[in-house]
Formats: C-alpha cells, sequence, structure tokens
C-alpha cells in the first residue's frame, strides 16, 4: 500500500454519505422504536431520512472522481467505485425505498414499525453499496446487507404460520445461495490472484480464461447459481411463489424488486458485461473478447437457456394459479427471463452502435418492471382488509364497480405487464426483443428464435393478466370489496401508475433512456467543476 | 515426504462443500440444515486460504475473516428464527412446514417418520404437605 492508495481508501468515505445516512437513521430508529412505538412518526422518520439520502447523493454526485494517474490507481484498488451506473442505481434504489414506505404506512402493525423501517432503510442502502461495489469482499457484504434485514423483515409484520414458513423457507435457500456465490468468489479469486473486481477482469480479458479453464467454468456457473436465486432465474426460482405467497404483501413487492435489482448489478459488474475505464485494455498477441465474456466464452449461451427455461416456466406454470400474490411470483420469474434475454444478447450488441444495447435494454426493463410490479402489489394492499382478504384472483370480481379508478390503475399494470404499447412493459420489450433480433453474424439465427420464444411467451403472459382484467370489469361480487381510507397507499398506486405511463411516452421515456445511456457510458461522473 | 499442493486443498474445500450440500439437500433437521449450510461455507474457507497462500497474497484471508463474522450474524438470527419455528410445532422437523404450496400438490407425508424422542422420567414429585392455598376470585378468572 502506498501513500496514493491509502490517500484514495480515506477519501471513499465522502462518496458513500448518502448510505452513511441511511445507516445512521437505520439504527436511530432501531434505538428510537423501543422508546415510542407508533408507525406514523417512524414512517415520517424513514421518508425523511430516505429523501436526506436522495439530497446527499446529489451532492456527492458532483464531488470530483480522481481521474488520470489517480482514477487508474482506484479502479484497480479501492473497494468501491462511484460511476455512473452506481450513481444510477442508488437513484433507483433511494425511490424505490419511498415507494415501499408509502406502500407499508397503514401496513405494518405499531409494534413492529420502528424495526421494520429500519431493517428497509438497511436494505436499500445495501442495494446501494452493491451497485458501488468494486471488489468481491464489499460485493459480498453489500448483498448480506441486503439479505439478512429481509430476513427479519418478511418475519416481523405477521405472526402467522404462513408468514413463519416464508421466512424460514427465504432464509434457508437464502444462505445456500450465499454459499454458492462465495464459492464462485473464491474460484475467481484462485485465478486471478486479487479480490478487486476491476483487476479480475483486467487480468481474464487479458489471458481469457487463464491457464485453468475448469476452474472459471465452475466460477462461472456457482456464480450466476448464486446471484440466480436473487433473480429468480429458473431453476432457481422454486422458493419465490411460496414465500410471496406467504410473506405480507409488502414483503413480495419487495422481494421482487431490490433483490432483483442488485443481482443483475452484480452479475453485469462480476462477469463484466460493464468494466470500468483502464479494464479493456488490447492484449498484443490475444483476439479482442466480447463484454461478458470475460471468463468464458459459452457465457452467451448459458444466458440463453437460462433465459429461455426461466421465461417459459414462469409464464407456463402462472396460467395455472388462482392466488394473486402466487401469480405475481411466477409473472416475477417470467420478466426475470426477458432481462436475461438482455444479458444474453447483450456480449454480441455491444459491438454496434445501433441504439440496441442489450445493457441499456436490461436497466429499462428493470426500472419499467419495478414500476409496475410494486404497483400491482400496492392494489392487493389496498384492497385487502382483515375481514375482506384479496387472496385469490375470484376475489377481485365487481372491483370496476365499488372502486372505478383503482380498477383502472390496476389495469394499467396488468397491460404493462402484458406489454401493450403506451406503457412502460411495452418499451422495455420491445428494447429487449428488438435488440435481441439486431443479433448480426453467426449468432443471428440463435438470437431470432429466443426472441420468438420471448415473443410467445408474452402471448402467455396475456392470458393469465387479461384474466384478472376480466374478473375485475365483467364480473359482480358476492360480497363488495371494501377496502379502507388509506392515503399514502393510494399515493403509492398514483406514482407507479402515473410513472408506468409517463415512462413510455415522451418525455419520460426519453428521460429514462437516457439516464440508462449514461449510466453505461462508465465515464466518471459529469460534475460541473473540472476535472483536475 | 512429498508437500502437499494446491490441488489437495482445493478438493478437500470441494469435498466440505459437497458433503454441506448434499446435507442441506438431505437432512430434515432445522438447525442440521443449517449446520450443512455452514459447512459449505468453510469449504469454501479452505479454498480462499489455499489460494490465499498459492497467490502469496493476503486477499483470501480477508475475504475468510468477513465470511466468519457474516456467518456469525446469520447464526444469531438462524438460532432466533428457529427458536420460534420450535415453538409453535413443538419439533425442528422442516417437513412440518408444508403449508405453502402448489395448490393441486399434496402435502408429503413421510413412509419412514423420525423416530419418537425417547420418553423422558417424570420429574419426581414431592408428596403434597398440606391442603392447597385457595385461590382468590381474581386470579382463577386470570386463569
Amino acid at each position: 500500500m502506498n501513500d496514493l492508495q491509502n490517500a484514495l481508501l480515506a477519501g471513499q468515505f465522502r462518496y458513500i454519505l448518502p448510505e452513511i445516512v441511511l445507516a445512521v437513521a437505520a439504527t436511530g430508529i432501531f434505538i428510537g422504536g423501543t422508546f415510542r412505538s407508533g408507525r406514523y412518526l417512524w414512517s415520517w422518520a424513514a421518508l425523511g431520512s430516505l429523501v436526506a439520502s436522495l439530497f446527499v447523493l446529489t451532492i456527492t454526485a458532483g464531488f470530483v472522481l480522481p481521474s488520470g494517474e489517480a482514477g487508474r490507481t482506484a479502479t484497480f484498488s479501492t473497494p468501491l467505485l462511484f460511476d455512473s451506473l452506481a450513481n444510477f442505481v442508488r437513484v433507483l434504489a433511494i425511490v424505490a425505498g419511498i415507494l415501499l414506505v408509502l406502500f407499508s404506512w397503514n401496513e405494518v402493525p405499531d409494534r413492529h414499525a420502528a424495526d421494520y423501517l429500519a431493517c428497509l432503510l438497511v436494505i436499500i442502502g445495501g442495494v446501494g453499496l452493491t451497485a458501488c461495489a468494486n471488489d468481491l469482499v464489499s460485493l459480498y457484504l453489500a448483498l448480506e446487507l441486503i439479505s439478512i434485514p429481509t430476513y427479519i423483515l418478511l418475519y416481523l409484520p405477521r405472526h402467522d404460520d404462513a408468514a413463519q414458513e416464508a421466512a424460514l423457507k427465504y432464509f434457508l435457500l437464502s444462505i445456500f445461495s450465499s454459499a454458492l456465490l462465495l464459492f464462485g468468489f473464491s474460484y475467481l479469486y484462485g485465478l486471478t490472484g486479487t479480490t478487486n473486481i476491476a483487476a479480475i477482469l483486467h487480468t481474464l480479458y487479458g489471458q481469457g480464461g487463464g491457464d485453468m479453464p475448469a476452474v472459471a467454468q465452475i466460477a462461472l456457473i456457482t456464480v450466476v447459481a448464486g446471484l440466480g436465486f436473487r433473480i429468480t432465474a429458473a431453476p432457481f426460482h422454486f422458493y419465490a411463489p411460496d414465500v410471496y405467497q406467504g410473506a405480507p404483501t409488502v414483503g413480495a413487492a419487495l422481494l421482487a424488486s431490490l433483490p432483483k435489482l442488485a443481482g443483475f448489478i452484480a452479475l453485469l459488474r462480476v462477469l463484466g458485461f460493464v468494466t470500468p475505464d483502464g479494464v479493456l485494455v488490447p492484449v498484443a498477441g490475444r483476439p479482442h473478447v466480447l463484454p461478458g465474456m470475460a471468463l468464458s466464452d459459452q457465457v452467451p449461451i448459458l444466458f440463453w437457456f437460462l433465459a429461455a427455461f426461466t421465461m417459459s416456466l414462469g409464464n407456463l406454470l402462472a396460467v395455472l394459479q388462482d392466488n394473486l400474490k402466487r401469480l405475481l411470483a411466477y409473472s416475477s420469474v417470467a420478466h426475470a427471463g426477458y432481462m436475461l434475454v438482455a444479458l444474453a444478447a447483450a456480449p454480441y450488441l455491444s459491438e454496434r452502435s445501433s441504439g440496441s444495447d442489450g445493457v441499456h435494454a436490461l436497466l429499462y426493463y428493470l426500472v419499467a418492471y419495478g414500476v409496475m410490479t410494486i404497483g400491482a402489489f400496492a392494489v392487493i394492499a389496498f384492497l385487502s382488509t382483515p375481514e375482506r382478504p384479496v387472496d385469490n384472483v375470484e376475489d377481485l370480481a365487481g372491483l370496476s364497480g365499488s372502486h372505478p379508478y383503482v380498477a383502472l390503475m390496476l389495469a394499467v399494470f396488468m397491460f404493462s405487464l402484458i406489454g401493450m404499447p403506451l406503457t412502460a412493459g411495452f418499451t422495455g420489450k420491445f428494447l429487449i426483443f428488438f435488440g435481441a433480433m439486431n443479433v448480426v453474424g453467426e449468432q443471428a439465427d440463435l438470437y431470432r428464435w429466443l426472441a420468438v420464444i420471448g415473443m410467445l411467451n408474452a402471448a402467455v403472459g396475456g392470458w393469465y393478466y387479461l384474466r384478472i382484467i376480466a374478473v375485475m370489469y365483467l364480473r359482480t361480487a358476492l360480497r363488495p370489496i371494501q377496502g379502507r381510507r388509506n392515503v399514502p397507499g393510494l399515493v403509492t398506486l398514483i406514482v407507479c401508475a402515473v410513472l408506468t405511463i409517463g415512462l413510455s411516452i415522451p418525455p419520460g421515456a426519453n428521460v429514462l433512456l437516457d439516464a440508462v445511456k449514461n449510466a453505461t457510458g462508465i465515464k466518471s461522473t459529469p460534475s460541473p467543476i473540472a476535472q483536475r | 515426504m512429498t508437500p502437499v499442493g494446491l490441488q489437495s486443498y482445493l478438493v478437500l474445500g470441494a469435498i466440505l462443500f459437497g458433503l454441506g450440500a448434499i446435507g442441506f439437500l438431505a437432512r430434515r433437521n432445522l438447525i442440521l440444515m443449517f449446520l450443512s449450510a455452514e459447512m459449505m461455507v468453510q469449504g469454501v474457507a479452505v479454498n480462499l486460504l489455499a489460494f490465499s497462500r498459492f497467490r502469496g497474497n493476503l486477499g483470501g484471508q480477508v475475504l475468510t475473516l468477513f465470511m466468519i463474522t457474516v456467518a456469525a450474524c446469520e447464526a444469531a438470527i438462524a438460532l432466533a428464527l428457529i427458536l420460534m419455528l420450535y415453538r409453535r410445532r413443538k419439533s425442528l422437523d422442516v417437513s412440518l412446514w408444508q403449508e405453502l404450496r402448489e395448490p393441486d400438490q399434496d402435502a408429503v407425508i413421510d413412509e419412514e417418520p423420525l423416530p419418537l424422542p425417547p420418553m423422558e422420567e417424570p420429574s419426581p414429585r414431592l408428596t403434597p404437605a398440606g391442603p392447597a392455598p385457595q385461590k382468590r376470585e381474581e386470579e382463577v378468572s386470570h386463569v
């Protein structure tokens, strides 16, 4: 360690101030919750700290990053890296956190509200740190910072058998997947002799699979399996329906959005789909390796099969479901499949500047999927009361009569999940499938087939989403849905619905697409102050 | 005497990891399932330490230290969760938790149930030394 590295390491703290704000606030709420209970007080506190964190993030994003020689040293030695992708994901995580706090405003019992909200803040901080991680150690710690509070959060709000079983299932499979991921990490370290992700990628891109190709393959498979649990890719999806069904609605919404975001970002980073400056330096005597193929040139074909299997299985099993949360769980598996299509096509698309980049499409779809799925879960939570729970599809009958506006918003979310035009889901699917169709060269046919499988799946998906809409509009209820007066829940719904439509048409679509493109540019953050 | 090479350590790590994975999938006792997952992590630790020695830097050892710390946190949560579940079912058998499953799927019923725990000797009781004291009205209503 020389002086420059020490200075860079010490300088990292001011960049993670947003996460530090969240951690301090969470600690305060944990301690304060032992003195005062009450969900309104702590919900306001959590909302305030999330807004404060967002504000701090806008300031820290303007800080000058080390450049030149110092920047190069920072990339290859510091545990955290603050590129524009990291900042993009941190903003997403905090916005999702604000939505989830509003969502849970009236869902959590007073007694557990403080602990619940503090755990939520820690999870948001964990997602932010995952996005910044540039070292296997920090990546592992950030992912655990998401997992460990999630166990508590799934367990806290309800104490019935189903919730406990869901918490248990999630816990056991989560530690199993962590072990798989760590096994992959140990082989990655063994291959390259460093835990710094940028240095690992630099070494791997320089020498291909290295002198130990078998080790590289095992590392690839275990890392993908370990992260596959978080993104609910089949065959690692099997816990999702049970856990979503048993968990409280807000917990299910959280599981469907934040761990997926973190899992995909971790995949992008570890497998080298996005690389910091200075990593992809051409090495003499070695052909140029496509991004994402650092570990092995089998990466696209692995993701091809994973994508086809995940979306087909998710959609086919969703058709059979009656329970709404189970249905949304399988739909979440299916959407993970669509996102994997983007990942499978990404290596071949990055060479071309046709505007259809796999990573862009993936990031756009992550945002769109997060908004519409949080919205769909928020509708279920908004309509359910202990006396008249909304569990099954049939329970939504007659919703258009009793709650016309809520029914309209649920219809918007369902149309977006199907992928109808004028919704974010359509734009996302368009970007992904258009990207897969655009692959040229030897693999072109393979990816056309993948796009066709994807479109067939979207058609199958239409069946079960339309069934919900049909029940809502065409059937009458035996017992009308009551619903409660719940202003924050309604605000969540409206924000999600507005975003679902707004992100698909200009100007919203352009804003998001520009943000996504800027994020994967992996330049150092544009700052108002001149780079020194 | 031949020195022990990197490969031997990797094989040891892989065996520990594999035994842990098999244990996790085959065991039905909640605590043993958790310990099996911990054994997988220990296999990873062996790998990391061997690679750390082989590569001649401390990166792997640092990751191992963090891993052990996180495993301790997870153990704390695991034991709390398992205790709550035990209180509800009075058993650590994981197959008692099958409420959440596909709607048309039957519960998996064991052909060979776990052996019942041996009956404990009932604790010795003292012979009553006199008539039991009368309970007051409000205490009775609470019971």
